[in-house]
């Protein structure tokens, strides 16, 4: 951040006119001096030298000699000595001539340097993402890199030089803020760091930036300027507008969002949360969301759950969990798995929804219907029951008024009384089974639970049912394997079934066999009690078999038969005694051949079930899955 | 002597109505389905058909359509005597036409039997209609609502 540049002149354009002729300046004045002490030293003692070898050549034994010859020796050898002393000053010249070269050189070389580092300096400052500038003390612009010059609008960053903030596309007020912060920074002489600001931009457009100052100091002369550096954050800001916005969707969402890591633990739950389930964020975030169940579900619901969130699935379902006062709660729930760039699944979003008020509406919409249909089936029935009893009571209603007529034979009359008689009796009978059937399909029957032998209920119900039979052409057989066998159950309503079914069955037999085969069997890890009622009957129509159950199906039209009247009120007796019993009905008929009726009963229950009646008859037709229909 | 046919499945309607009818003066013929009905018509004529509607085999509407849908029978009066108080059933009665509409236990032989003897003789016994109460062609009263719904 702190970067220093050239105190007075860029590093590049000035060198030459201030770092230089410095270095040069101090360099020649040393090797002047040096160059004239040196030659003094040499020359006087050459000369002191010189003029000892002359007076040794004037002294030696040189008297052969002329005098002139004796000048010309002695002027060579002054000659030759000023030869010397001249060539040596040339050649000393000479060596300080080289170190000067030197000296150059190395002058270069470190100028040749530095420009690279300049050059290195002013890349950085050019190529980093950030926009760099400097002004002096008057907030005028002193330079700018190239990220910054293309926001000012400038087609090249030498243009800021002399410019001010008022000649740039900023707005004024962005203009006086900025100036405003530089003299701030200037005079306190402290760094104004990271600090959000709008710019708008040569381009239009307003933009949003961080921008740090520092104040340019000199050793000498203290402050002198500020340099400044920022950063376009309009994306970042936009994303960090956008996830507030999200952010805030999400707290005042009334669904409730609960945010975990990979392993589970919350990192975040919103205020629907709270709201909903008496937790506060703080005390749940860190703990794993086991903290609201309810212990309602199985350990195999949360694995199946875990294992489709882990392959990264999304998970949708209703459970049941606990509030923090300890009160349960439904809620449907949807969890998005969240994967980072590598794929690996790092967090998981849950979106949950209390679903109580839908459930308690779902309940009494259902209710609602319920009681519709209960109205619509009532009415229904009592005009089925209209019909049944009006029939017989016209019948009643035409003897009676004969049998007060005077003219009626004695014959007459006690046919009539006879026929009356009949007539009651029916009536009677299809009004007790209605009762019983509105009893049963009520929920509100009493029950008497007890121990109940198969052979002997059975038993007792084909001996009741026995006259209806003609034996020389219909067999009647009960087996019960084992003979012990035996359920929890009210003894008076099976009785009651095995009467009804064996009784529907004696109806429609004419010739073969009524057989009862009673069991036990395990099915889904409970004990069940399997009878089936099986004659040779005329058998059941397809269409029939589909609406077995249903009470007055028999005189509503559906089972048209000479030979068998009634109500068809005795299966839907059975249907409420199977429910009871946790069981259920199924039919198998053949037209023609005969007709089954396995009863499946629970021989576990030591209290009656609240199962619905409606779902306790499965019709198989025949031949259409045989097997499956029988264990469904 | 007029004949009367009289079609009704149930065994102590067929005694007793059939008796009534025997008594005032008719000669009665008793079938226990709409097919049997059905097969008597195609060789002898009744003077009228006293008709139930919910039987097996030919319901008592079927009868009546092919009665009202042959020449030689559209014109043999029918009365209806039924236990079903369905709206529908009795405007689909009455469309096909229908000389009266009875529900059962609800109308005294006396009623009945004068009824009968307007559509069957074209005249009207003044005994048994001094005696009745005025008798309601449509007998369906307005307080068996709740079953016609």
């Amino acid at each position: 951040m702190m970067i220093q540049p050239q105190p007075t002149c860029t590093p590049r354009d000035d060198r030459e006119a201030c770092g230089q002729p410095e270095y040069s300046a101090g360099s020649s004045i040393a090797a002047r001096w040096k160059h004239w002490s040196v030659r003094a030293v040499i020359q006087i003692a050459l000369i002191i030298v010189g003029f000892g070898s002359y007076e040794l050549v004037k002294e030696t034994n040189f008297s052969h000699l002329t005098k002139v010859q004796s000048h010309i020796v002695s002027t060579v050898v002054v000659g030759i000595l000023s030869a010397g002393i001249i060539l040596r000053g040339v050649r000393v010249s000479g060596q300080l001539l080289d170190s000067e070269m030197a000296l150059n050189l190395a002058l270069r070389e470190s100028t040749v340097k530095s420009r690279q580092q300049a050059e290195l300096l002013g890349s950085i400052i050019g190529r980093i993402p950030n926009h760099v500038f400097w002004k002096d003390l008057n907030n005028v612009y002193l330079g700018c890199n190239d990220q910054f010059a293309v926001t000012a609008g400038l087609r090249d960053r030498h243009e800021i030089v002399g410019k001010t903030d008022f000649d740039l596309p900023w707005t004024r007020e962005e203009s006086e803020s900025y100036r405003h912060i530089d003299q701030q920074v200037m005079r306190s002489g402290q760094a104004v760091l990271d600090m959000e600001e709008s710019q708008h931009t040569a381009e239009g457009v307003h933009t949003c930036v961080v921008t740090s100052k520092v104040p340019l100091r000199d050793r000498d002369t203290g402050v002198y300027g500020v340099l400044g550096i920022y950063i376009d954050i309009s994306d970042r800001k936009r994303i960090e507008v956008l996830l507030q916005s999200r952010m805030a969707a999400i707290d005042a969402a009334a669904d409730m969002v609960v945010i975990t890591d990979g392993a589970g633990k919350i990192t975040y739950v919103n205020p629907a949360f709270t709201k909903a389930t008496g937790y506060a964020a703080e005390e749940v975030i860190g703990q794993t969301p086991r903290v609201i169940r309810s212990g309602q579900h199985g350990k195999d619901f949360y694995e199946a759950m875990w294992r489709t969130i882990l392959s990264g699935s999304v998970w949708q379902g209703e459970l049941v969990n606990r509030r923090k006062d300890g009160s349960l709660y439904p809620e449907e729930m949807t969890i998005t798995p969240i994967r980072n760039d590598s794929g690996a699944v790092v967090k998981f979003v849950a979106i949950k929804r209390d679903v109580t008020v839908k459930k308690e509406q779902q309940a009494l919409a259902s209710e609602r219907g319920h009681l519709r249909e209960s109205v619509a089936a009532m009415e229904q029935v009592l005009g089925i029951v209209g019909h049944e009893l009006r029939t017989p009571l016209a019948g009643v209603r035409a003897m009676a008024e004969l049998l007060l007529m005077d003219q009626i034979t004695l014959q007459d009359q006690s046919h009539f009384l006879k026929s009356i008689n009949q007539e009651v009796v029916r009536m009677s009978g299809t009004i007790n089974d209605l009762l019983e059937a509105a009893r049963l399909n009520s929920g509100r029957a009493q029950w008497n639970w007890s121990v109940v032998g198969m052979l002997e209920t059975w038993r007792e119900a084909a001996d009741s049912i026995a006259p209806l039979v003609d034996p020389t052409r219909v067999s009647l057989e009960v087996i019960a394997d084992p003979e012990s066998l035996e359920m929890g159950g009210d003894a008076d309503a099976i009785r009651r079934l095995a009467v009804n079914l064996l009784s529907n069955a004696a109806k429609h037999t004419d010739g073969g066999s009524i057989r009862v085969h009673a069991s036990g069997v395990e099915e889904g890890g409970k004990t069940w009690i399997r009878i089936e009622v099986t004659d040779t009957g005329r058998g059941i129509a397809p269409e029939i078999v589909s609406r077995l159950g249903e009470a007055f199906a028999l005189n509503a039209g559906v089972v048209g038969s000479k030979h068998v009247r009634g109500a068809g009120l005795g299966l839907s007796i059975c249907r409420g005694i199977a429910a009871a019993h946790g069981g259920r009905l199924s039919v198998r008929s053949e037209p023609g051949a005969g007709t089954s009726i396995i009863v499946m009963l629970r021989a576990d229950l030591d209290a009656p079930t609240r199962q619905e009646p409606e779902a306790c008859i499965v019709n198989v037709m025949p031949d259409s899955n045989r097997e499956q229909g029988w264990t469904k | 002597m007029e004949t009367v046919l009289f079609v009704d499945d149930a065994p102590g309607c067929q005694l007793a109505i059939s008796a009534a009818l025997r008594m005032g003066g008719f000669e009665v013929t008793s079938i226990r389905d709409g097919m049997a009905a059905l097969e008597y018509l195609e060789d002898r004529r009744p003077d009228l058909i006293l008709l139930d509607l919910g039987m097996p085999e030919a319901s008592g509407i079927e009868v009546l359509g092919r009665v009202r849908g042959e020449p030689r029978w559209a014109t043999i009066p029918v009365i209806v005597f039924t236990a079903s108080t369905d709206a529908a059933l009795r405007a689909r009665a009455e469309e096909l036409g229908v000389q009266g509409f009875f529900i059962k236990s609800r109308v005294s032989i006396r009623e009945l039997l004068a009824v009968v003897r307007k559509y069957a003789t074209g005249t009207t016994s003044v005994t048994l209609e001094e005696s009745g109460p005025r008798i309601k062609r449509f007998a369906c009263a307005t307080d068996d609502g709740l079953a016609t719904a």
